[in-house]
C-alpha cells in the first residue's frame, strides 16, 4: 500500500515535470532543425543536424545581436534608475511616519491596476507630440517608472523586515541619519536591493506593448519585437524564429536560476504579507 | 504604530522634510508617466480622436460609451473577458496548488523537482506564445500530431481558427506560464502550517483529504486571498499573449478588453472609441478590487 501511494506520486510528480519541462525540450530541438525536417509530419523528435549550425548562420544573417544589446541596454538603464530611486522611497515609507504616508501607499498600489494598454494611448499621443516617438532613450525612462512601484513594494517588504534598533543604535554611536541608512541598511538589504533589480529587469526584458507601439525602425527594436515582427511573413521559418527565441531566453533563464532564491524572498516579503 | 527612528531627537522641530524629499523623486515620475496619463486617456474617451488627427480632435461625451455597450460586439468582449480571467485565476490556482501538494510530500530531490517546475516562469512571453503557437501549428505542431495520435481531436485540428479552443489554447499558455508563481507562494504557506496539527491528526485517523481540507486549505487562507487578487489584476490587465495568439479572433471570440482596446485605438485608427474600452477595463478591475477588498482582505485584518 505505501509503496502503491509512493509510485502514484512520483509518477504523478514525473508527468508534473514532463509537462513543465516538454516545451523546452520542443524549442530547443526545433531551433536545430534544417529547414526540410521541420516540415515534417508526424514531427521529427530529435535535431536533424549540429546544435550549433542553425545558431551560427542566424546570428550573421539576421539584427538578433543588435535586438538583443538593444534590449539589454534598455533594461538595464532602465533597471538602474527604477531601483536607485525606489530606494529612498522605500526608506521613506517604511521608516517614517508622516501626512500623505497613505496616499502615497494608495498611489503606488493603484498602479497595479492600471492596463498598459490604456496607458498607452496618451504615451503615444505625448510622445507623437514631442516627437520621441521611435526613442530609445523615452523607451528606458517608460520602463523606468513602470517597473518603479512593484520596486518600492518589495523593498518596502524588506525594509519592514529590518529592526529599527539596528539604526537607532548606530545613531545612538554618532552617525548620521544618512550614514545609518548607507552603512548599516544599505549592507543588510543587499539581497534585497539584488532581487527587486532582477524582477525589474526581468519585467523590461519581457515588456512588448510599449516598444511595439512606440519604436519604428528595425535597428532600434528589443529583441521581443523583433522577434514578433517574423510571423505573418510569407514563409515562417520556425527553426530561425526558435533560434532567436533560445537567445532571447538564455539570459532570463540563467538570471532566474541564480537569483532564484533572492527573487522568491522578494515575493514572499512584498506580497504575502500585504 | 510605526514611529520615525529619531523621533527622540526630532520630537523638538515640527516638519521633518526628510520623508517628502526621498520619496518624491519616485512619486513625481510615477504621476507624471502613470497617473496623469489616466486622467488624460478619459478625456481622450470623449473624443473622436484618431491616429492623424488628435490635436483637432472633437469632443463627443459619452458618444464612445454608448456605442460600445450598444455595438454587438461588447457582449462578445465582456464574455471572452469574464472567461479569460476566471479560466486563468483559477486554473493557475489549481494547478499552483498541485504542484505545491506534489513538491511538498516528495522526500528526494526535492530541490531539483522544485527547479524544474518553476522554469516555465522564466521564459520571455512573447517567447511563450511563439513555441505554444509552433506546438499546435495545425500542418505540422506536436500538439497537433499528439492530440491527432491519441485520437482526441481531428487530424491537423486547427485551435486558433476555432472559437471555442482558441480560448483554450491561451488559457493553457497563460497557465504553463503563470502557475510556478502561485506554487511558490503557496510552498511558502505551506511552511508556516505547523506540523503537529498534521501529527494530531494522523493520530485522530484523518485521511489525507481531510487533513488537506481542514489543515491545509484553512492554514493557506491568507495566502490564497492575496494570491486571487494578485492573478485577477494581472488577467484583466494582460494583453501580450492574447494578442500575439489570435489579436482577438476567430471572429471576435477571444477579444478580451484589452485587444479589443488595442484593436480599435491602434489598427482600427479611432483612439477616442479605443480609450472608452480601455476606461472600462480599468473599471471593472477597480471594482473588482475594492469589492474583492472589502469582503476578504478586511476580514482577514480583523481575524
Amino acid at each position: 500500500m505505501r509503496i502503491a501511494k509512493k509510485s502514484l506520486h512520483y509518477l504523478l510528480l514525473v508527468m508534473f515535470c514532463i509537462i513543465a519541462i516538454f516545451p523546452f525540450y520542443w524549442l530547443i530541438i526545433t531551433s536545430a532543425q534544417p529547414i526540410d525536417s521541420l516540415f515534417k509530419y508526424p514531427p521529427l523528435f530529435t535535431a536533424q543536424s549540429n546544435l550549433l549550425d542553425n545558431y551560427y548562420r542566424y546570428i550573421g544573417e539576421s539584427e538578433i545581436l543588435v535586438w538583443l544589446g538593444n534590449t539589454f541596454g534598455v533594461s538595464l538603464a532602465a533597471t538602474l534608475i527604477s531601483t536607485l530611486l525606489a530606494i529612498p522611497a522605500a526608506y521613506s515609507i517604511s521608516r517614517f511616519m508622516y501626512k500623505g504616508r497613505t496616499l502615497v501607499i494608495f498611489i503606488v498600489l493603484l498602479t497595479q491596476m492600471l492596463p498598459l494598454v490604456l496607458l498607452i494611448i496618451p504615451i503615444y499621443i505625448l510622445f507623437s507630440y514631442l516627437h520621441i516617438t521611435d526613442n530609445i532613450v523615452a523607451l528606458i525612462l517608460l520602463y523606468a517608472v513602470i517597473t518603479m512601484p512593484i520596486g518600492i513594494w518589495f523593498l518596502k517588504g524588506f525594509f519592514d523586515s529590518i529592526p529599527k534598533a539596528l539604526e537607532e543604535a548606530a545613531i545612538i554611536d554618532g552617525c548620521s541619519r544618512f550614514q545609518a541608512l548607507t552603512r548599516i541598511l544599505i549592507p543588510l538589504l543587499a539581497p534585497g536591493i539584488i532581487a527587486t533589480a532582477t524582477w525589474s529587469f526581468i519585467v523590461a526584458w519581457d515588456e512588448y506593448l510599449f516598444a511595439y507601439t512606440l519604436i519604428d525602425s528595425k535597428h532600434l527594436f528589443v529583441v521581443s519585437v523583433g522577434l514578433s515582427s517574423y510571423i505573418g511573413q510569407y514563409s515562417t521559418e520556425w527553426n530561425e524564429i526558435m533560434t532567436g527565441a533560445v537567445l532571447a531566453t538564455l539570459p532570463i533563464v540563467i538570471l532566474f536560476m541564480y537569483f532564484q532564491k533572492y527573487m522568491i524572498s522578494g515575493l514572499t516579503a512584498g506580497s504575502v504579507k500585504g | 504604530m510605526k514611529t520615525d527612528v529619531l523621533a527622540g531627537r526630532e520630537r523638538r522641530s515640527r516638519f521633518d522634510p526628510a520623508p517628502y524629499v526621498l520619496v518624491s523623486p519616485a512619486l513625481l515620475l510615477i504621476v507624471l508617466c502613470l497617473i496623469i496619463p489616466i486622467f488624460s486617456a478619459v478625456q481622450i474617451s470623449m473624443t473622436d480622436a484618431s491616429l492623424l488627427k488628435f490635436s483637432q480632435a472633437k469632443w463627443v461625451g459619452v458618444n464612445n460609451y454608448t456605442n460600445f455597450f450598444t455595438s454587438g460586439t461588447f457582449e462578445k468582449v465582456i464574455s471572452a473577458t469574464l472567461i479569460y480571467v476566471f479560466g486563468s485565476v483559477v486554473l493557475t490556482y489549481v494547478v499552483g496548488m498541485a504542484a505545491a501538494l506534489l513538491i511538498e510530500h516528495t522526500e528526494r530531490f526535492k530541490f531539483l523537482f522544485r527547479s524544474l517546475v518553476i522554469l516555465p516562469w522564466a521564459v520571455p512571453q512573447v517567447v511563450l506564445v511563439l513555441l505554444w503557437k509552433w506546438m499546435i501549428n495545425p500542418q505540422y505542431g506536436v500538439l497537433t500530431y499528439l492530440s491527432d495520435v491519441s485520437g482526441m481531436l481531428p487530424s491537423h485540428f486547427s485551435w486558433l481558427s476555432d472559437y471555442r479552443f482558441a480560448m483554450v489554447a491561451i488559457l493553457m499558455t497563460t497557465i504553463w506560464k503563470q502557475y510556478p508563481l502561485s506554487f511558490l507562494m503557496l510552498m511558502a504557506g505551506m511552511k508556516g502550517i505547523p506540523k503537529e496539527l498534521y501529527e494530531a491528526a494522523s493520530i485522530d485517523g484523518a485521511n489525507a483529504w481531510r487533513k488537506f481540507a481542514h489543515i491545509t486549505l484553512p492554514g493557506l487562507r491568507h495566502v490564497t486571498y492575496g494570491l486571487i487578487l494578485l492573478l485577477t489584476i494581472w488577467s484583466f490587465g494582460n494583453f501580450i499573449i492574447v494578442w500575439l495568439m489570435t489579436q482577438g479572433g476567430p471572429s471576435d471570440s477571444t477579444a478580451v478588453l484589452t485587444v479589443y482596446t488595442y484593436l480599435n485605438a491602434f489598427k482600427f485608427n479611432n483612439l477616442g472609441y479605443g480609450a472608452a474600452i480601455g476606461v472600462v477595463c480599468l473599471l471593472l478591475s477597480l471594482l473588482f478590487s475594492a469589492l474583492y477588498y472589502r469582503v476578504f482582505i478586511k476580514k482577514m485584518e480583523t481575524e
